[in-house]
């Protein structure tokens, strides 16, 4: 793995840890959210903050998921910060080591890292309102807060098969995200349970030297070709010189991923041009018969995340290689057993997603009444302006209900986010106040709203099971059905109107000041 | 609330879970006006926000300008669009003609309201000569890509477009390419994208609209424009290269100016970008004051 940095990032927190006990703003998680939260807290002068990192390193996402083949399906050009461009990406795609050393050298270079507690897991969050603060508790120690941003993204627990028999299984099993670098391969039978983004970048490496590999596919995903190349030397030299020319660049990716936002919502025109883009890609690659049947997907494309691949499907003609669809009846000792047979494996990789509807943190985090908010949310997840939610004062979820994205950066949603949070930061500090919270009301409203454009999209009714949805409630609740630039300007900008500010509302402030002038 | 606001949108399905069939391709109606059937794309939706009506460009049909456009908008707004009727026999098509037109559908469309019209290319010229003529009769204006007075660039171009016509449509072809869409565009396309593009632009402007493109000039009128109006240029047009929005922007007394990274072609190489400009300054036109230069919110 490639380091950009020379400074290791401290594993310890010593710098921070004194100081920790209270802060004004407690960020739990340092990956992209919580790091570029801290680097924009830190040019603003503040310096009051601490961020909670469960593991010893930052990165979150791109720390945890080493697997072979990782890499991001999102241009690495617009997959960055905008306050923070880096002329040197490799290639349109970088892959996971890149990423990783891109966000340790900002933590590194923009002073965030004494702000880290490392090691320090959140165990639980509550809101005192005798004291106006959160106590958090982690495995590092007792913290108290004013305000509390959780920042523990979408796809950082990894989610486990319910597979009868998945605890029996003898040899070495692991999820793509917590992968066994001391696992070889070579010469022995590999079994890969799922075929989504991980599963597609992980099944090509594993083919190249295992003796047999079997991926057992629940679903065929829909993938369209990887159109990357490696930036050369001079485009590198013109983007640090003409960084206009690297905005271009980013601007270009962005309104071409905006354009892409119409096929999920079912759009006749659009959703053509990408099935037609999609199937012609296998059968490209894989010649007609039983192979492309079962790799040819049974949903509208979209439902499920398009992927993005040159390699996978060619590596199922390798000899070695074996598609197994006919469905898990359970894992043995020594293999699965399918409702063809038995497959003796030698290792079992999970490439099974992550919990990204039930969100782990937010079962963490209580009102004053010991109420998580996991539990607060009857009908999945809500918040409003998809920041802050009702009985949580003082707090604001990053990447937390309809944040993720099915076409495109999720970086854009998260310096959205970051605006919002500096906005209500800004705003409370210029009234003075202490504690804010959003109305029930303005709450439903804005979930209703989201609701209503979710009905129309191919998430919804493109026949497919997906994470995308909280399949308890039937609501779509991970990702945003609108564009990236709905999303700013609806969660991007910080107002006032809907908040309760130190117990009064604002909006019925203003509307009494009017009276009285 | 729900149930509301999913009335007020355009379903991209049937009731029946099927997706419905593409738009701007079957009219969901005609408007009648001096004798003849003007087929229209109505959808219909109810919202709250003004209706929006499009003026197609020089390629002749609604599907021609907005396949892409067309349906974004429809996510939030009822959208009307039409194909402008051409005179028989090869018959000159005069700038009134087109005005009287887009009148007869502005009526139809105004029903609940007025509504905010939208033209692009050519139809910005219409949309813009409509504007001037009907005082007070619009809820605001958006120009795309649009002129006022054809000048001796567009003449060189519509010349030898003229030229290469009947005598070499090959030729025709890589003119259009070279003209309708900025290099960068071009240059980034996939092979598939780019074998679609090269198709595209096999089909050949009506004629009628290409001769009527050489007479233009509007700019008499622009001072009688009285609705907020939205500008929008494209930086890298070699149709109607920029300095055209830029003088309608200096023009029209309330209108604000937005450029877009892209060649002529807006439609296509930047469709999101479009749409969501013409839903965010429909919805309120005097968020950004006359004059502004509409500040570009970088990725």
């Amino acid at each position: 793995m490639t380091t950009a940095s020379a400074t290791q990032p401290s594993t310890s927190g010593a710098a921070a840890q004194p100081s920790a006990t209270h802060a004004k703003i407690a960020i739990i998680g340092s990956g992209f959210a919580g790091l570029g939260l801290a680097i924009q807290l830190r040019r603003r002068g503040e310096r009051d903050f601490v961020v909670l990192e469960r593991a010893g390193d930052v990165g979150g996402t791109w720390r945890d998921n080493t697997y072979p083949g990782a890499a991001c399906d999102i241009q690495s050009h617009l997959y960055s910060y905008s306050f923070r461009p880096n002329p040197d990406w490799s290639r349109v795609y970088a892959t996971q080591p890149e990423i990783h050393a891109y966000l340790r050298e900002a933590a590194v270079d923009e002073g965030v890292l004494p702000h880290i507690v490392f090691d320090a897991e959140l165990l639980e969050s509550t809101w005192r309102p005798d004291a106006g603060r959160w106590a958090l508790e982690t495995t590092a120690g007792s913290f108290t807060a004013d305000y509390v941003v959780t920042a523990a993204g979408h796809l950082s627990d990894p989610k486990l098969p319910q597979i009868p028999g998945l605890e029996r299984f003898s040899r070495p099993m692991f999820h793509s995200a917590q992968w066994d670098h001391s696992f070889d391969p070579a010469g022995k039978r590999v079994g890969v349970i799922g075929s989504g983004a991980s599963g597609i970048q992980v099944v090509p490496e594993l083919a190249k030297t295992a003796e047999q590999l079997t991926v057992f596919q629940r679903s065929a995903p829909y993938i369209i070709p990887r159109v990357d190349h490696e930036y050369t030397d001079g485009q590198k030299s013109m983007f640090r010189r003409m960084p206009e020319t690297a905005q271009a660049l980013r601007d270009e990716l962005y309104w071409g991923n905006e354009a892409r936002f119409p096929q999920r919502r079912g759009i006749a025109d659009f959703i053509a041009k990408i099935e037609a883009t999609a199937l012609d890609h296998l059968h490209a690659q894989v010649p007609e018969g039983e192979l492309r049947e079962q790799l040819t997907p049974d949903y509208m494309i979209g439902c499920k995340r398009i992927l993005i691949s040159n390699d996978y499907y060619p590596t199922f003609l390798r000899e070695n290689v074996a598609l197994e669809t006919s469905g898990i009846v359970e894992v043995t000792e020594t293999g699965i057993r399918t409702n063809d047979g038995e497959v003796e494996l030698d290792a079992l990789v999970l490439c099974t997603g992550f919990e990204a509807a039930d969100l782990p943190i937010t079962h963490r985090i209580f009102d004053e009444h010991g109420r998580s908010m996991a539990e607060s949310w009857t009908q999945g997840g809500a918040a409003f302006a998809c920041s802050t939610v009702a009985g949580y004062p003082n707090l604001f979820i990053m990447n937390g209900p309809n944040s993720g994205l099915g076409a495109g950066s999720i970086i854009f949603i998260i310096e959205s986010q970051i605006r919002y949070i500096l906005g209500a930061l800004d705003y409370m500090a210029e009234a003075d106040a202490s504690v804010i919270e959003i109305t029930q009301e303005a709450q439903d409203r804005f979930i209703a709203s989201v609701d209503a454009r979710a009905e129309d999209t191919v998430w919804l009714n493109g026949g497919c099971h997906s994470w995308y949805v909280d399949h308890r409630y039937g609501r779509l609740t991970t990702v945003w059905p609108d564009f990236m630039h709905k999303f700013r300007r609806e969660a991007g900008t910080f107002r006032p109107d809907e908040y309760i500010v130190d117990g009064e509302p604002v909006a019925g402030e203003r509307e009494l000041e009017g009276v009285s002038a | 609330m729900v149930t509301k606001q999913a009335e007020a949108r355009q379903s991209a399905w049937h009731a029946d879970g099927t997706l419905r069939e593409p738009l701007l391709v079957e009219p969901t109606g005609h408007v009648e006006q001096a004798g003849r059937s003007i087929p229209i794309y109505d959808s219909a939706n109810e919202t709250t926000a003004p209706t929006i009506v499009l003026v197609h460009g020089s390629s002749g049909t609604a599907r021609g300008s907005f396949w892409a456009v067309y349906p974004i908008l429809t996510f939030t707004r009822r959208v009307v669009a039409f194909d402008l009727q051409l005179p028989e026999d090869d018959a000159e098509l005069t700038l009134a003609d087109a005005v009287d037109q887009l009148r007869a559908v502005v009526d139809h469309a105004s029903a609940d309201g007025p509504v905010a019209l939208v033209g692009y290319s050519f139809g910005a010229v219409v949309a813009a000569a409509y504007a001037a003529e009907q005082p007070g009769t619009l809820a605001s204006l958006a120009l795309v890509a649009g002129w006022s007075k054809t000048d001796r660039h567009q003449l060189l171009r519509n010349d030898l477009w003229q030229r290469l016509r009947d005598a070499d449509p090959e030729s025709l072809q890589r003119l259009t390419l070279l003209t309708a869409y900025s290099a960068g565009f071009l240059v980034g396309r996939n092979a598939r994208d780019w074998a679609e593009l090269q198709q595209a632009a096999t089909r050949p402007y009506p004629t009628q609209i290409m001769r009527l493109n050489r007479e233009i000039d509007i700019t008499s009128g622009l001072a009688r424009i009285d609705v907020p109006t939205l500008v929008v240029g494209c930086t890298h047009d070699a149709m109607v290269p920029l300095h055209h929005s830029r003088t309608l922007f200096g023009a029209i007394s309330d209108a604000r100016y937005l450029e877009i990274e892209a060649g002529h072609a807006v439609s296509v190489e930047r469709p999101a970008q479009l749409a969501v400009a013409i839903d965010d300054f429909t919805v309120d036109p005097h968020e950004h004051p006359a004059g502004t230069i509409v500040p570009v919110d970088h990725a």
